[in-house]
């Protein structure tokens, strides 16, 4: 028992100094803050200003002709804010190995007697707390306008379904953290998987255009799922609790998906260390 | 004498481009990432605009030609944003940035190759989009003025290592370059009319998109491709275009060595 006592509070000290390390980091470029804040905000901007400038007065009409709602900036912000955290999440979880390749301190970390695990799967905490503050200090002002929300418990479970929503994310930041270790260079990868889950999510457009097969695909990506709970939840005035579809398939996701990262984390770091390439980039 | 210096200027461009290439092919998987993420960027831009749009044009080829070239400017900004700015960082990340401005070499060349692998990109995405949008949209990408286009994207990307310059001296100055980049890069695609011609911008907004240089790189490359109107007579054009990249370039090279000044004065040259 006291062994097991041991090994929790090592891990959680490793927990901790990964998380100060990360936030360090987060805190020495500031500006980083008002992109991540303004992001929503361009995204929505670029997409309402190109309808507009198309198509005139009647952009919004067609707009709510196909969506369904004419709230057209409202309905973007909200999937930009889910497109945003998506990016982040893979981005810097995935990068966080490649940035210790890049400094030299990849080997270093691996002398340690820290579990590697907890090493590079603790990069979550910081990104992911800092990512889901970031979303709901950039929503804020809009959701505070006023710009159609009806219920606030509706608004708090389906800001809880983004946090669970999260916990895919990671691991497929993880997975691309792996990746590292196998091509090296995580960019090319993190840019494939970031552009699929930008493009068939549903973050500024309903999924039903896209073909049946394809609908398919997009359904089993968390962030589809997320994006159409916080959407019915603060734009359709759509109760959560009755969306058990939705909530539960997030639910199996959040299992699944670590699931197959850990799996593969497994592999392709096993790979590397046998091969020598755990410092090679 | 003169001879000379050119002759020492092109060997330090030959040898920036030649690390720049190399370390391009040095990871394919960079290559075969931009190949497969290229179609997808352009459904993320364009499924959301065409919720805007009647269903008349969800079929015109004009709309989809639009995308397409709107998706080459925008790739001139990044270029712009991200050249320079991107390979001073990444000489800070791996610690030679200190050794390379030790060098007489020249500020600008220096970094020069970065933007050399972002054309060969560029040429490369200019090719392999036009065929995703005819497989995906069944629309064939017209250039109905070659030499005009050829001569539109090289001033384009003068602009853009003059104005890639002028912000790789922020990047040495601030630390961190995506944070201002990124929404940079979404103020110059709003202003600049990158995905529509700037005439259609509010009134109040219009007299700014005149300021901006990629403005009349965007304004020309659309009109060499698709013949639309320009803002200005196109000769006309193409001079304000050559002069604000000259303009831009001489801006740079000031910025940069001022702020190699500076850096080096208070020791911070290497820090990120």
């Amino acid at each position: 028992m006291r062994r097991v006592l041991r090994a929790l509070a090592n891990n959680a000290l490793v927990a901790r100094a990964v998380f100060m390390r990360e936030m360090m980091y987060w805190l020495r470029y500031p500006l980083w803050f008002l992109t991540f804040l303004s992001f929503p905000y361009l995204i929505s901007g670029l997409f309402y200003s190109i309808g507009c400038a198309v198509s005139g007065e009647d952009a919004i009409r067609y707009f709510s002709e196909r969506v369904g709602t004419d709230r057209a900036f409202l309905y973007n912000l909200i999937g930009s804010a889910v497109m945003m955290i998506a990016i982040l999440m893979i981005e810097d979880v995935g990068h966080s190995i490649r940035a210790e390749q890049l400094r030299g301190t990849l080997e270093y970390n691996y002398v340690t007697a820290a579990n590697k695990l907890v090493l590079w799967g603790s990069v979550v905490l910081p990104h992911g707390l800092m990512s889901l503050s970031l979303v709901f200090a950039s929503l804020a002002p809009a959701l505070a306008l006023g710009f159609g929300v009806s219920n606030p418990l509706d608004v708090a479970l389906g800001l809880l379904a983004l946090f669970v929503g999260m916990v895919p994310l990671f691991s497929i930041g993880f997975i691309v953290a792996a990746l590292t270790f196998r091509f090296k260079e995580p960019w090319a990868v993190t840019n494939v998987i970031k552009a699929f889950i930008s493009a068939f999510s549903g973050f500024n457009y309903p999924i039903t255009i896209l073909p049946l097969w394809l609908q398919w695909v997009s359904r089993a990506l968390p962030t589809t799922v997320v994006t159409e709970i916080l959407r019915d939840a603060l734009l359709f005035n759509r109760r959560v609790h009755a969306m058990t579809h939705h909530v539960s398939l997030l639910a199996f996701m959040g299992i699944a998906y670590p699931l197959v990262a850990l799996g593969l984390y497994r592999r392709w770091e096993g790979e590397a260390r046998r091969r020598g390439e755990l410092g090679k980039y | 004498m003169a001879s000379t210096s050119a002759r020492w200027l092109l060997l330090e461009a030959y040898a920036s481009a030649y690390k720049a290439v190399k370390v391009y092919f040095r990871y394919p998987a960079w290559i075969v990432g931009d190949l497969l993420a290229t179609p997808l960027w352009l459904l993320v831009f364009i499924y959301p605009v065409l919720m805007f749009l009647p269903y008349d044009k969800w079929r015109s080829p004009e709309t989809y030609e639009f995308f397409y070239w709107g998706m080459v400017s925008w790739s001139v900004i990044s270029t712009a944003l991200w050249s320079i700015g991107g390979a001073i960082r990444s000489e800070q990340q791996v610690g030679t940035l200190e050794q390379l401005f030790l060098t007489n070499a020249d500020r600008v060349v220096l970094f020069l190759g970065r933007l050399v692998s972002s054309s060969i990109g560029l040429i490369i995405e200019l090719a392999y989009m036009s065929l995703i949008v005819y497989l995906l949209f069944g629309v064939q990408v017209r250039v109905l003025n070659p030499p005009l286009l050829a001569v539109a994207l090289l001033l384009s990307l003068a602009a853009s290592l003059g104005f890639g310059s002028v912000y790789g001296a922020l990047v040495l100055h601030v630390k961190s370059p995506g944070a201002v980049a990124n929404i940079l890069q979404f103020v110059l695609v709003i202003l600049c009319g990158v995905f529509y011609p700037v005439s259609r911008l509010p009134d109040f907004v219009e007299p700014l998109a005149y300021l901006a240089p990629f403005t009349y790189a965007i304004d020309l490359i659309r009109h060499a491709a698709m013949g639309t109107d320009t803002l200005l007579p196109a000769p006309l054009e193409l001079a304000v275009l050559a002069l604000y990249s000259a303009a831009l370039v001489a801006l740079g090279y000031a910025a940069l060595r001022r702020v190699e000044l500076v850096s080096k004065r208070r020791g911070k040259l290497g820090f990120y």
